[in-house]
């Protein structure tokens, strides 16, 4: 009975002398380390990649006293990785985010500090001014700046112009309103071939059309104006072309759309910059024009902008170096890279108003449909939105609400996230 | 001659005049740079500008000798401009205690009318003179007035973000490692006191079975428990704090606990119905001596069970699209995976196929262990195929289904991969609600992962986890089946 005492007390005596364990790690300024630890998300072997590779060996001969350990991890990962990274001291020095990811790290906090590094301490108005300012806007979360943008996507319209060509169907044009887009894939009944071929239940693709109707979807404050005139419109003329106007086929879903365009089986589509290289390999013939106009509102189709950049962590031994690396993976020379060899749109002032960069109309054109876009408001929550409105479009699509009630819904239920 | 004097003075009063104003104009431009320490931090100091002769369309510069132009301030009408909030104009320059105006395109602008600026010089070395000069140039890019080279240096250090000490927890562990070494030893020398001297071997056999579920399974579950009662949230990770049963309210209280409840409930018990009676099914008829290829059907069945699961799934999840192979086989362009009830069926139907295999094999094997004396005793007596299932096969089988229906209802409740896969737990018909395929595991995730909020997922855990524990117990009593195993 005794032993079974002494053993107890021991256990507590253990388990209690834990709470003394020192609670603080020391930190020291003067450890700033020459290596610098890079967590990527571009796909494995793809020439995104290549071109980043590109740029860190022309950082590392340029800083040869720098050592540069690239990491890649997957792009759907990357918040909670770095989450859970931070949390054991791991963190990369610099780490490739997008804009949604901000509104989710931008508001974690570690034992009280930012996990990323709000780098306008670090950075020259001057070193700035070189971004198209609505880029570092979209970077920006309760006016911190929160990474450096070095690439932005965006949507926009493209069609096949051999089948247009084939059936006799005036192509699309920048100037063209809903009307006009709406006839020509009605021009396309009983051919055997989709005119318009987009996933109308995401909520990525609905968005464009209610920016026509009803303008932002936003407010100057980043509230939700879902149930404002017009929004129902839109949602209304998403459930016609797909239930009574059947130019849009209930099966389309995302890879569905694509693999229809892909195959010659759509003349148009609403797509991302970022897939263009699909449609060069699949070899069918591709142009693009501006996202149409409503008719009376004359407001032109936006489709949402999203930005990916640099950011660098709290963690961070060396964020001196680290801002230099951001500042050099964003830099003009490996933008206008990207651009050439994989198509991927700048937000370097010198690059976008370099001749050269519009010699591809492709890419001229989706610059173009850039400066009709809209961005997201930066706030904790934001990323949300789609599952939002993916429940009011399924929720209209299945018949429990009628489109009023579901935007209305939609505009509560954003609102509860961000307050939450 | 006094006519000429009087031109004469004139022209020169004339030239005078104009060669003042002139001069005068180009005087009065002028621009003194001095520090203003109380700006200074981490990768910053402050700089203050006195300013005069601004004229708009020129601009005032702040040059250093590590960066070339570090800030350019055009001069322009601010008449209608706004001025950036204090607390957002970290990298602005002040112009009378408030930041100067911003244009369209969100960049500093200022008056011409501007006579002082306070500015914090961002970007510098920590520990690195950096040697500054202002400059007032005008639309040509010619410089009218320059200040004198300053020296400004920041020496505040970095304010590095330190990760949460985790040695506390290490110790933890360690201390309790040590004390269920010390328990075992302490047991051990306790059966050598009552005269067990054969005991040592058990010891160390499950000594480091103890150990691990221990460190992988109690002390995790302790933590979870723990976790519930706090308010951890991923915006303050590190500093939660005791809240009592609030999660646990929460829970109780939300809206989406009945839906994911019951669709748990009905995914569970459906999933375990198909598993046992299809997997007894088929392994009667692969148990026939008379089925010609049995090992070949046998093999296929088990190819389920052999691909990894998340493959399958994905595999699945491929067919049910609208242009998928199910859809091909059917003629049709069904959005299985899109609809609420035909989502559904598909995610149970595709575990059931998961399942099965697994159960038909173990049964397979459990049959095997029936005497055939009893079948052929029951032959001679001519009782039919289905008493001979009843009254030999069914209760011979009792001390292998119990377990295996237990084993089947807690992994079948607790199968994150099949629905994560699918479908996310969608699709979703109600705002803030859990989705139509969302099972309880998956909405934990979601509460977890996609909301952020640790406290209150680990409260669902815990009421996860007492459901199943006193499921177990009762559907162990209930069976006897621990009778039965003795």
């Amino acid at each position: 009975m005794r032993t079974v005492a002494v053993l107890i007390l021991w256990c507590i005596l253990t388990w209690a002398l834990t709470g003394c364990a020192p609670s603080e790690k020391p930190v020291s300024t003067d450890d700033a380390t020459n290596t610098l630890e890079v967590w990527h998300t571009y796909s494995a072997d793809s020439l995104e990649e290549e071109v980043f590779e590109t740029s860190i060996e022309a950082f590392r001969r340029q800083n040869p006293d720098m050592s540069v350990e690239v990491v890649r991890v997957p792009f759907s990962q990357t918040v909670m990785q770095f989450i859970t990274a931070s949390q054991g001291g791991e963190a990369p020095d610099l780490i490739r985010v997008a804009d949604s990811h901000l509104t989710q790290i931008g508001v974690v906090t570690v034992s009280g500090v930012p996990l990323v590094e709000d780098l306008r301490p670090h950075l020259t108005p001057q070193q700035l001014r070189r971004f198209q300012p609505l880029t570092i806007e979209g970077m920006r979360m309760d006016n911190a700046l929160l990474a450096l943008p070095a690439s932005q996507g965006t949507m926009s319209l493209l069609y096949n112009p051999d089948l247009f060509a084939a059936h006799q169907v005036s192509p699309p044009r920048d100037d063209w309103t809903i009307d006009d887009l709406l006839a020509a894939a009605s021009a396309f009944e009983e051919t055997g071939v989709d005119g318009l071929s987009i996933p109308l239940r995401w909520s990525l693709w609905v968005m464009p059309f209610l920016t026509a109707y009803g303008g932002d979807l936003f407010d100057a404050q980043g509230d939700p104006r879902f149930s404002a005139t017009g929004f129902a419109d839109a949602l209304s003329l998403s459930y016609a072309l797909e239930f009574d106007l059947g130019l849009v086929s209930s099966a389309n879903q995302i890879d569905a759309s694509k693999s229809k365009f892909s195959r010659g089986q759509a003349a148009m589509i609403i797509e991302g910059v970022w897939n263009l290289e699909d449609y060069r390999q699949a070899g069918i013939n591709v142009r693009q024009a501006l996202l149409p106009v409503h008719p009376d509102t004359g407001l032109r189709m936006r489709p949402l902008n999203t930005l990916i950049g640099w950011s660098v962590s709290s963690q961070s031994t060396n964020k001196p170096a680290s801002v230099d690396l951001a500042l050099w993976l964003t830099g003009a020379d490996t933008q206008r890279d990207a651009l050439n060899r994989t198509l991927t749109l700048p937000t370097d002032i010198s690059v976008i108003e370099d001749a050269e960069s519009h010699e591809n109309p492709l890419i001229a054109g989706f610059m173009a449909q850039a400066n009709h876009t809209f961005a997201l408001p930066m706030r904790r929550g934001t990323q949300q939105i789609f599952l939002v409105m993916d429940t009011a479009i399924e929720l209209l699509s299945s018949g429990k609400a009628d489109p009023e009630t579901a935007l209305s819904g939609a505009e509560t239920e954003m609102r509860a996230v961000f307050e939450r | 001659m006094s006519r000429f004097w009087i031109s004469l003075r004139s022209f020169i009063l004339i030239v005078s005049l104009l060669a003042v104003l002139s001069g005068g104009a180009a005087y009065a431009q002028s621009v003194e740079a001095s520090s203003a320490e109380d700006l200074t931090d981490y990768r910053r100091t402050g700089l203050e500008l006195s300013l005069s002769g601004l004229q708009e369309g020129w601009s005032v510069e702040i040059r250093t000798d590590q960066h070339g132009v570090h800030t350019r301030i055009p001069v322009k009408d601010v008449f209608g401009l706004t001025r950036l909030p204090a607390e957002a104009a970290l990298q602005a320059c002040f112009s009378d205690g408030a930041p100067v105006h911003v244009d369209t395109d969100q960049q500093s602008v200022i008056g011409a009318g501007t006579q002082s600026l306070r500015c914090a010089l961002t970007g510098l070395r920590p520990g690195t003179d950096v040697a500054v000069q202002a400059a007032i140039v005008d639309e040509t890019g010619t410089l009218r007035a320059q200040s004198s080279e300053i020296r400004l240096r920041t020496d505040v250090s970095d304010l590095r973000l330190t990760p949460p000490d985790t040695r506390p927890i290490l110790y933890l562990l360690g201390s309790i490692l040590i004390s269920l070494v010390l328990l075992l030893s302490a047991l051990r020398w306790w059966d050598i006191r009552r005269g067990n001297l054969k005991s040592r071997n058990a010891y160390l056999y499950v000594g480091p079975a103890i150990v691990a579920l221990v460190l992988l399974t109690f002390y995790p579950i302790t933590y979870g428990i723990w976790l519930s009662f706090t308010d951890a949230n991923q915006t303050h990770l590190g500093q939660s704090s005791f809240i009592g049963l609030e999660n646990f309210g929460t829970v109780l209280m939300s809206s989406g606990l009945v839906q994911v409840g019951l669709f748990t409930l009905i995914w569970t018990v459906v999933n375990v119905f198909l598993h046992v009676t299809l997997g007894l099914l088929l392994a009667l008829v692969l148990n026939r001596e008379t089925l010609f290829g049995r090992n070949v059907y046998r093999t296929i069945l088990l190819l389920p069970w052999a691909v990894p699961a998340y493959i399958s799934v994905l595999a699945w999840q491929g067919m049910l699209q609208p242009e998928g192979l199910v859809n091909q086989f059917l003629g049709a362009e069904a959005n299985f995976l899109g609809e609420a009830t035909s989502a559904r069926i598909s995610v149970t139907l595709v575990n059931a196929w998961l399942g099965v295999p697994f159960m038909m094999m173990s049964l397979s094997g459990a049959m095997k262990a029936i005497s055939t004396d009893m079948f052929e005793a029951a032959d001679l007596d001519g009782v039919s195929r289905w008493n001979q299932f009843r009254h030999i096969t069914f209760p011979n089988l009792k001390t292998t289904l119990v377990p295996l229906s237990l084993l089947s209802f807690i992994w079948t409740f607790n199968m994150f991969n099949t629905i994560y896969l699918l479908t996310r737990g969608g699709p979703y018909l109600g705002f803030g609600q859990p989705g139509a395929t969302d099972i309880m595991v998956t909405y934990i995730y979601d509460v977890a992962f996609e909301y952020g909020d640790y406290g209150l997922a680990a409260a669902w855990s815990v009421i996860v986890f007492l459901l199943l524990v006193s499921f177990s117990i009762f559907y162990v009593r209930q069976t006897r089946a621990t009778e039965a195993v003795t």
